[in-house]
């Protein structure tokens, strides 16, 4: 029951209900896994499904995903502590490129990967591409994804990719890119790993090229 | 009704009253019925011979009674109209001898049997607000279609009914019929569930049967619907201004009449005057100077408090591609953004001589899209959204702010592809669609029974009618 109201709570896309829903379901002494497993997963997932089936708009997807990263923000701490039993999908480091300043969408892919149990780390807009390769350097990230939106600020999606090979941080690293100019063809010209076309099919394309 | 589109300066609306006063005191208007010239001559106005100039403070006198709101009803009062109205309450054209077939788009006579249709058609769409009888019963005699119309549309649909009225017998018979469905005569009076268009002739002529008919109506308290046609070029000066004070001149006329005959009586400012084609004398609706002119006469209307009926976006011919329906849509558009109170215009073809149920889906396809364009509007705190601008700030995004989460289905646009057998109509032809939905909604819908006591006393009332019409 706790679970249906916490599904419904993050289709509501009410941050505030869901988290207070989880707080009451640890309160319980309920596995944060089952919680997530049972509660939060179905949510997103079903807003997602229903975003692609064209029934969701924006701003209901997104504030699916933002009560979803609320519950994961308690569950997180919780999770890491019983080790083992879970491991997050993947650490991702995104980032609209240096001189573009379009925060939106790559702001709604962050926000459906860290619903999907991604650890983001998310760097905002205008990204030298210096600061992408000090941040794979630190955080050893198994993504970056690079957001453009414009026909001149694309080419440094490419320059991040060279940067990459450069410092020898390629291997180690995934590349996807996204954006309303870029394509699959130029992910593909540039040398990165992926590219998709809405915030759904990041996160299908991120799970996709996970080992 | 606010309208998107407005085409007269207020002083430009002051020379037009102006210069239409000039033609009712000094030109007049051509009354040919006896009976009507004596009432307006104990009124105060002028006479000689069957021409009747109206003086000025007559004319003030029948603005002065002018009933700003009042109730169209309906058989089914869940089908009650007020005008005026927040947006164009729409019907179908009407009163055309031929029909569209339905299986094979030949055009042929329509009869009794096409209007029946018609009825349940228009009663299943939403878009139809209220139905003209689009097809006469041409298989009857003719001096009784326009009763027959009547008779049938009362059965066939809930919805208000106008019906065209150009004779005095009939206007009689159709009050009768009418109260006979509504409970007899003072119900009618305070709801009519019909309304008649009986419209003068340009340029300022008043027929004999027609204006008679025309007191008729108004004494029964049924709303009246002068659709004048003033054709700028051959019934009216070529020039726009000029059209206007015609079409104007005629409808302030008709007000006067009808105010003489019952102050209460209500009525509509309704035309469909525009421009000729200089090629062929008939109207070209196809011209720019059509919806400007609609404009204009909506802005006279309400300028007198008026409801109005005064723009009709026929498209006319069936769209072959999106783009011709595309091009419909912004006819309609236009056309309601005159913010005309009534329009009819659905399911028409060649220049309205014709109906076809095909063209009636596919016309209430094109008013689901234009009707986008008219919508509930407020500019209150909640709408404004200064806090929520002020909470989000420069740079930020709206998309998940829980304002947007509440509004944007009601604000923004978000119809899909499927949701319209127009833009999702794949391999299949759009006139082929809208012919499979027209033939489903006529199998599958229906139309509740009138009480068999008041279905006994229409029987009663048409076969006298009979007698009484024939007999002559």
């Amino acid at each position: 029951m706790l679970y249906a109201e916490i599904k419904k709570a993050i289709l509501d896309g009410d941050e505030e209900k869901t988290v207070a829903l989880v707080k009451k379901a640890l309160a319980e002494a309920k596995e944060p896994l089952e919680i997530l497993d049972q509660g939060c997963i179905p949510g997103i997932e079903k807003a997602g499904a229903l975003f692609e089936a064209e029934e969701f708009f924006l701003p209901e997807l997104i504030t699916a995903g933002e009560a979803t990263k609320a519950a994961m923000d308690l569950l997180l701490p919780e999770l890491k502590k019983t080790e083992g039993s879970w491991k997050s999908a993947g650490k991702f480091v995104i980032g609209t490129v240096e001189g573009d300043m379009h925060d939106i969408g790559k702001s709604i892919v962050a926000s459906m990967l860290s619903a999907a149990g991604f650890e983001v780390t998310d760097l905002g807009i205008d990204v030298s591409t210096d600061r992408f390769i000090e941040e794979v350097k630190a955080a050893k990230p198994d993504f970056v994804g690079l957001s453009a939106l414009l026909t001149s600020t694309m080419p440094k999606q490419k320059d991040v990719v060279d940067a990459l090979k450069e410092a020898g941080l390629r291997d180690q690293v995934k590349v996807l890119v996204g954006g309303a100019p870029v394509s699959s063809d130029w992910a593909k010209k540039i040398g990165a790993d992926g590219y998709a076309e809405d915030a759904i099919a990041a996160v299908r394309v991120a799970k996709e090229s996970l080992p | 009704m606010k309208a998107l589109f407005a085409f007269l300066s207020d002083s430009e609306i002051e020379r037009i009253h102006e210069a239409t006063l000039l033609v009712l005191g000094k030109t007049g208007i051509k009354v040919e019925s006896e009976m009507v010239r004596q009432m307006l001559a104990h009124h105060g106005a002028g006479i000689a011979g069957n021409i009747v100039r109206l003086p000025r403070e007559m004319i003030g006198e029948a603005i002065g009674k002018i009933r700003k709101e009042f109730t169209l009803a309906a058989r089914d009062p869940a089908c009650n109209l007020v005008v005026p109205s927040a947006k164009t309450l729409n019907t179908t054209s009407g009163y055309a001898p031929f029909v569209h077939d339905l299986e094979t788009d030949v055009k042929r006579s329509s009869t009794g049997g096409d209007l029946r249709d018609f009825a349940l058609l228009a009663d299943y769409l939403e878009a139809v607000e209220f139905f003209w009888p689009i097809a006469m019963p041409t298989d009857g005699p003719p001096p009784l279609e326009e009763l027959s119309a009547l008779d049938i549309s009362l059965r066939g649909i809930r919805k208000h009914v106008q019906c065209s009225c150009s004779e005095g017998k009939t206007a009689k018979w159709q009050v009768r019929l009418a109260a006979a469905v509504a409970g007899g005569e003072k119900e009618l009076r305070l709801n009519p569930i019909f309304s008649a268009v009986a419209s003068p002739v340009s340029p300022l002529t008043f027929e004999k049967e027609t204006v008679e008919a025309m007191v008729i109506l108004a004494q029964a308290g049924v709303p009246v619907v002068p659709m004048n046609m003033a054709l700028g070029g051959t019934t009216a000066p070529a020039t726009l201004a000029g059209n206007l004070v015609m079409a104007n001149a005629e409808e302030l006329a008709t007000l006067v009449i009808l105010k003489c005959a019952d102050p209460e009586a209500p009525m509509i400012y309704a035309s469909d005057s525009g421009p000729a084609d200089m090629r062929t004398g008939a109207v070209n609706y196809h011209a720019p100077e059509y919806p400007l002119t609609g404009a204009a006469l909506a802005q006279m209307a309400r300028y007198y408090g008026l409801p109005s009926m005064v723009a009709h976006g026929s498209s006319e011919e069936l769209p072959a591609d999106l783009t011709a329906f595309e091009r419909n849509v912004l006819r309609v558009l236009i056309s309601q953004a005159t913010g005309t109170d009534l329009s009819s215009w659905m399911g028409s073809r060649d220049n309205s001589i014709s109906g076809s149920m095909v063209s009636l889906v596919m016309d209430a396809e094109v008013y689901a899209h234009a009707s986008a364009y008219q919508r509930h509007f407020s500019a209150d705190a909640a709408t404004l959204a200064v806090e929520v601008i002020d909470e989000i700030g420069p740079g930020g995004h709206f998309l998940s702010h829980k304002h947007t989460v509440q509004n944007f289905r009601k604000e923004l646009w978000t119809k899909r592809l499927q949701d319209s057998f127009i833009l999702d109509a794949g391999a299949d032809s759009y006139t082929d669609r809208a012919r499979e939905k027209a033939k489903e909604i006529l199998a599958s819908h229906s139309v509740p029974s009138l009480d068999e006591n008041v279905l006994k006393e229409m029987e009663r009332l048409m076969s006298e009618a009979r007698r009484d019409i024939l007999s002559q």
